[in-house]
């Protein structure tokens, strides 16, 4: 789902250098945007694309649909920019649109019953400046504890799985997840810890309960997070 | 007691586990652990799940999208046309409808038949388009029409309906006079435009054309 409007490559990266100078507020580069600036939506882009993309990945499993609905999300903002008052971050709007979008995805998937495997093989992304896999053996574990974590996060409901994800990945605080759930505070928890606990159970059965540590990558400082920053910028950017 | 074995709500859990506690409560926990190793092991056991789930990282997706023209200019106007609009539409295109293909009204066996004037009465007509069998009893007789004029670059018996349409006729007489119908479809078609000034002079233009060309 290419739209013309919306393009993709590496012509970006003059956009990309200037944003990393750009120490707008989202809020700024908002208020701009909606004064007819489409520059400044685009470093709006280039600050929040990485994050759509890897919630809706995470939420759907796979990269093709998660790049349709990073994609959508972006175009849906913008069209509607205007219509963004500030009543609650530009972060937490965008996440809204997104899991709009992904709840939609999901419906219309199972409507046409169009249940394709969940992305398992996929490279994930490595942070820039890190160190590649090591040995093959290594990349061997990664991946296979990738395919047991995707077959886990499968086994939630999808309110679960959304709870989790917004918790764990983005480090959205209770607050946050419930207005953008629609449902009480107390219900959030009550998702991530039953959620939690089918996980536990999954991981359990295929042998790969603590696992992470096995790879001494530190891939989770399980534990108290930071929410967000300023900008409600979550360990995704 | 939670549903868990553990001697903690679970909202006091999560809060803890996730470092959303307060410092009472937090300390409060803290303390029990230290004397319950059932509440102990779930807190590890979840501590653990949540360091394996986070080596679930997204693929390295080619992204860079930019927004390249303006779509947030507000949409053209969907131009909303009212009823009488519609209505004075509906009534100009069945106005010049008739008078591409002239219709004809006359009355055989107690019914109106409408005729397409520039039909040519079935020679060449597309085989499709004849009737399926003679007329029974049971169905309405259809009159095939005259050979008429043919419009530049119409097929050869392009008809419609099998070259005539029956209308179930209001029950007058055999004899009755073409004319008089005629007369009752302007009419007709008068009574329809008659709520709006301005398209009525158009449409009546019309009208008398096509009384005209009678």
């Amino acid at each position: 789902m290419r739209n013309r409007r919306v393009e993709t490559g590496d012509t970006m990266s003059t956009t990309r250098a200037a944003a990393v100078g750009m120490q707008r507020t989202d809020e700024e580069l908002v208020a701009l945007a909606t004064a007819g600036d489409p520059e400044s939506f685009n470093q709006l882009i280039v600050r929040w694309e990485r994050a759509i993309f890897a919630l809706a990945f995470r939420v759907l499993g796979r990269e093709e649909d998660a790049r349709d609905v990073c994609q959508e999300t972006f175009l849906r903002a913008f069209r509607s920019i205007r219509g963004f008052k500030g009543q609650s971050k530009f972060s937490s709007w965008l996440y809204r649109i997104a899991l709009n979008l992904c709840r939609d995805w999901i419906r219309r998937q199972r409507r046409s019953a169009n249940l394709a495997p969940l992305d398992e093989e996929a490279e994930p992304a490595r942070p820039a400046g890190a160190a590649p896999p090591d040995t093959a053996e290594d990349h061997a574990v990664r991946r296979d504890l990738k395919r047991v974590i995707t077959q886990a996060m499968s086994a939630l409901s999808d309110d679960q799985r959304i709870t989790i994800v917004l918790k764990e990945y983005h480090g959205l605080t209770f607050r946050e997840i419930a207005d953008l759930q629609g449902c009480p505070l107390s219900t959030v928890k009550t998702r991530l810890y039953q959620g939690l606990g089918v996980l536990r159970r999954q991981l359990q059965r295929d042998g790969v309960y603590g696992a992470a540590d096995l790879l001494g990558r530190g891939a989770a400082e399980a534990g108290p997070r930071p929410a967000a920053d300023v900008n409600g910028e979550s360990r995704e950017r | 007691m939670s549903e868990n074995s553990s001697c903690f709500e679970r909202e006091a859990l999560v809060d803890y586990l996730y470092g959303e506690s307060d410092a009472d409560a937090r300390r409060r926990v803290d303390v029990h652990l230290r004397s319950c190793a059932r509440c102990a092991d779930e807190v590890r056991s979840l501590t653990d799940v949540r360091r394996t789930i986070g080596a679930w990282e997204p693929p390295d997706a080619d992204l860079g999208f930019r927004v390249v023209a303006d779509v947030s200019r507000p949409r053209a106007r969907n131009h909303w046309r009212p009823a009488w609009a519609l209505a004075a539409a509906a009534v100009l295109a069945v106005t010049a409808s008739a008078l591409i293909v002239r219709p004809e009204i006359e009355l055989r066996s107690g019914e109106r038949v409408l005729r397409i004037g520039w039909s040519d009465g079935g020679a060449g007509a597309p085989p499709g388009n004849e009737p399926a069998s003679e007329p029974d009893a049971a169905r309405p007789p259809v009159v095939e029409p005259p050979p008429g004029p043919t419009l530049p670059g119409t097929p050869a018996g392009m008809r419609t309906g099998g070259g005539a349409m029956p209308i179930p006729g209001p029950g007058v007489g055999a004899d009755a006079d073409p004319m008089t119908d005629d007369e009752v479809l302007l009419q007709q078609l008068r009574e329809l435009i008659r709520d709006d000034a301005s398209a009525r002079q158009e449409l009546l233009e019309y009208v008398r054309q096509v009384s005209e060309r009678r």
